[in-house]
């Protein structure tokens, strides 16, 4: 993990500063509190943080793809959580100093819906008790229940959070911040019903790699016959050609 | 002054492709510069994982074979936005797309490569409503025929073989008091098949004698669905039976002889001459190789551009051409929406004798009503993982359970579908039907892409792209979705949803570069001579609904004739 240590002290949300902030935020997804101090800037130190960050990045992901999918052989047994984390991951990459940096915006989304998450607490609006002992790794998001995840990202996408304690580049930018929420349920959807979980060990590969190696298991659920050379379907032409 | 082509195209997507055959065939010698790889071409036989060569000018060069392995037909591997192989971005899947900007809930679909977004449109090819032409464009309805003829006639177009969703469409559109349109110019409302460019099936295929598998090989197309995942079935490259541009017009344009396409090639900036004498004129192009970063210029007597409705006017923008309040401005997206009908295997018997709908057999569409003033719909089917993301995970309200219902409403919920509801819808997969909307939506100037201030990427600032509907689009839509969800409810539909798709989807993307405000009647810019457009952005508006691409191939061969008529 790249982390850019910026020493000038500086909290500034113009775009001057987007990229910088933004690789600060890879290693930094608790960066609720951006009015940095010498010392917070020191934790955002990769080697410190960054396996922290991840075991809670993957449990804030656990706790959202259950919640899209849930039950026995649901998003979360199928491994959902590492297909939203290599999606955002290979997300974005923009033009830095040295060519294309690549943006890893998991930690970044995951400390959104841990940002909403705090928030819909501190309100005392959760409508069941805390829970940390299904995701002992996770922030506040995975320790809500179902019901409460879910109105967490409902305030989040209606803005109704404080949108400046969003990590960059989330911060303060309702757009953007719809506009992940809108792929997060898409990548959980056509991540869980095509044939990735069939990729087996290579669904996490370089896409060239991988190949099927199980069977379909989504597809079975729904009665979907997998890719197919043809159906005998034909029920005839309301026309063959048009009159004109 | 040296020119490495009489014309370079931008672009061998939908218009690209079209324009280069019309000009090879009239004898002018063409280089299409295309950002992404080329499927089914011997020089590549590896075109995700290794640069491959440079160009390739020849028919020979096409192979089924190699189109039948990278067309899989995995809905993941093909289609998924980030990674699949249709998706806006370099050839190389270890890297990122190429990213735009759409701040709003949304997604922008378009595929780069040979071919462009035709490799995964659904064939669709309507012409346009002669109401939203006539005494609105620069140039008249009757103008077009001619044009539309000769592309219905290339690809070819015919009306779309009846499978059991179109089926069920056409009953519940009847019983809804809908009249059957036998035309090709609707100009009252009604329902038709889809005039599509896929060829009819193979007269063999309800032979069960033949195998699927030997009938995948053969001429015709063979129901199998798979549209949108790309179509690989055909004996070669230039009889398979969905008719992307790659496998239609490109075989066409590379038997004349006169025309070299070059992929993995970025058109990063038009070049113009600085001549104070003379008026400013393409003279060629700045071009990055996606596989090297090797920057390179290419000089020609004309440059058309045909990058698509977002990359046509963001090169201008980052080429620093000549200021036009209308660079950009004015898209259409036709305000798509999504209504979906579950339903009961009995009554499903009841219409077809047998059980279910299956929406994932037949063409991805293949029956419409059309609605001229209003727009279109159209029965839809597509598989698992996209069917799921985009009727339960594609909505600008958010969660159903948070919306308010009216007893009013013809559906019983709007909306995200997630968790326990989402299980028990997708378990009746078999037996729903999908109704796609399509809005005659207007264009406003406050509409479109501008590039990104801060923001680049390898090939300059990143573009971004906006959209806020009418309140006239809206009624429309709103519209359209009633009669989507009448016509459901008459063919038996137990229980409805309307997804209300984000405004900001865009895929039928039109009128950013419009004939009349940045281009003339024959699409050259009216302020850079020498260079023309040959894709959606110059339509002058939505042309009132119809999926757009047949009406830009129609444009893209006219302005092919007007080029040389003017310049060679």
């Amino acid at each position: 993990m790249n982390n850019t240590i910026d020493d000038s002290g500086s909290t500034s949300h113009k775009k001057g500063t987007f990229i910088t902030e933004m690789k600060n935020t890879v290693a930094n997804f608790v960066s609720e509190n951006h009015s940095a101090s010498p010392l917070s800037r020191m934790e955002q130190l990769p080697m410190q943080i960054g396996k922290k960050s991840l075991s809670q990045t993957r449990a804030t992901f656990m706790a959202f793809v259950d919640v899209m999918i849930p039950s026995t052989f649901g998003a979360l047994d199928l491994r959902l959580d590492d297909y939203v984390i290599w999606t955002l991951d290979h997300y974005i990459s923009v033009q830095g100093n040295f060519g294309m940096d690549s943006i890893q915006l998991s930690s970044a989304t995951a400390g959104m819906l841990d940002a909403a998450a705090k928030q819909l607490i501190f309100s005392g609006k959760v409508k069941k008790e805390l829970n940390y002992s299904i995701y002992p790794e996770g922030g506040s998001f995975a320790s809500l229940s179902f019901e409460d995840r879910l109105e967490a990202i409902h305030l989040l996408e209606n803005a109704q959070v404080d949108m400046d304690s969003l990590p960059l580049p989330y911060r303060n930018n309702i757009g953007y911040v719809k506009n992940i929420v809108s792929n997060l349920h898409q990548m959980v959807m056509i991540g869980y019903y095509s044939e990735w979980f069939s990729l087996g060990a290579t669904r996490l590969a370089p896409p060239e790699n991988r190949v099927v190696e199980r069977p379909f298991m989504t597809w079975n659920l729904v009665n979907y016959p997998s890719p197919s050379m043809g159906y005998r379907e034909l029920r005839g032409f309301l026309v063959k050609e048009f009159k004109d | 002054m040296h020119t490495d082509a009489d014309v370079i195209i931008i672009g061998a997507g939908g218009g690209g492709a079209v324009a280069a055959k019309e000009l090879g065939e009239l004898g002018v010698n063409v280089l299409i510069l295309e950002a992404g790889p080329w499927y089914g071409n011997k020089k590549w036989s590896s075109p995700n994982q290794e640069r491959g060569a440079t160009s390739s000018s020849s028919p020979d060069d096409l192979d089924i074979n190699l189109l039948r392995q990278q067309y899989t037909k995995m809905e993941h591997n093909m289609n998924d936005i980030i990674s699949g192989r249709f998706r806006w971005g370099p050839a190389d899947r270890r890297r990122s797309p190429w990213q735009r900007i759409i701040p709003n809930h949304g997604q922008l679909w378009q595929s780069t490569g040979v071919g462009g977004t035709t490799q995964h449109y659904w064939a669709n090819s309507p012409r346009a409503y002669a109401m939203a032409i006539d005494d609105v464009w620069p140039i008249s309805y009757r103008e077009l025929v001619p044009y539309y003829e000769k592309v219905e006639a290339t690809l070819p177009v015919r009306p779309a073989p009846t499978t059991a969703k179109e089926e069920m469409f056409y009953y519940g559109a009847k019983k809804d008091g809908w009249s059957f349109i036998n035309t090709k110019n609707p100009t009252s409302p009604g329902y038709r098949p889809q005039p599509n460019a896929i060829l009819h099936p193979n007269e063999k295929l309800m032979d069960k004698n033949v195998s699927l598998e030997e009938l995948s090989k053969m001429e015709g197309c063979t129901l199998c669905g798979h549209c949108v995942n790309g179509c690989p079935h055909g004996p070669s490259v230039d009889k398979v039976a969905k008719r992307p541009t790659n496998i239609s017009y490109v075989p066409l344009a590379l038997k004349t002889g006169n025309v070299e396409i070059r992929p993995n090639t970025y058109t990063m900036k038009i070049l113009t001459s600085t001549d104070s004498e003379v008026e400013r004129q393409a003279i060629g192009v700045e071009y990055r190789d996606t596989w090297t970063g090797e920057i390179g210029e290419l000089y020609a007597k004309v440059v058309v551009m045909a990058a698509g409705c977002i990359e046509t006017p963001r090169l201008w923008l980052n080429s620093q051409l000549p200021y036009n309040s209308w660079v950009g401005r004015g898209l259409t997206n036709h305000y798509w929406d999504w209504v979906t009908g579950v339903f009961d295997e009995k009554d499903i018997m009841g219409i077809l004798g047998q059980n279910n709908i299956n929406p994932f057999t037949g063409p991805t569409s293949g029956g419409r009503l059309d609605y001229p003033g209003l727009g279109c719909i159209q029965p839809s089917g597509v598989s698992p993982g996209l069917f799921s993301s985009l009727t339960f995970g594609f909505s600008q309200s958010g969660y159903f359970f948070k919306q308010e219902h009216s007893v009013d409403d013809p559906w019983d919920l709007r909306g995200r579908v997630v968790g326990n509801e989402l299980l028990e819808w997708m378990q009746n997969y078999q037996s729903t039907l999908s109704i796609m909307i399509l809005t005659d939506d207007q264009p406003h100037k406050r509409n479109g892409v501008t590039v990104d201030p801060v923001l680049k990427d390898e090939h300059g600032p990143i573009p971004v792209v906006r959209y806020t509907p009418s309140k006239e689009d809206k009624k429309k839509r709103n519209q359209l979705a009633k009669i989507s969800a009448d016509i459901l409810r008459k063919a038996g539909a137990k229980k409805i949803i309307r997804t209300d798709w984000p405004a900001h989807l865009f895929a039928h993307i039109e009128s950013t570069m419009r004939m009349g405000l940045v281009v003339d009647d024959i699409c050259e810019a009216y302020q850079v001579k020498r260079l023309f457009i040959a894709d959606n952005s110059v339509h002058y508006n939505g042309i009132g609904g119809p999926n757009p691409t047949l009406t830009t191939q129609a444009l893209a061969t006219r302005t092919a004739e007007k080029i040389v008529m003017k310049y060679f």
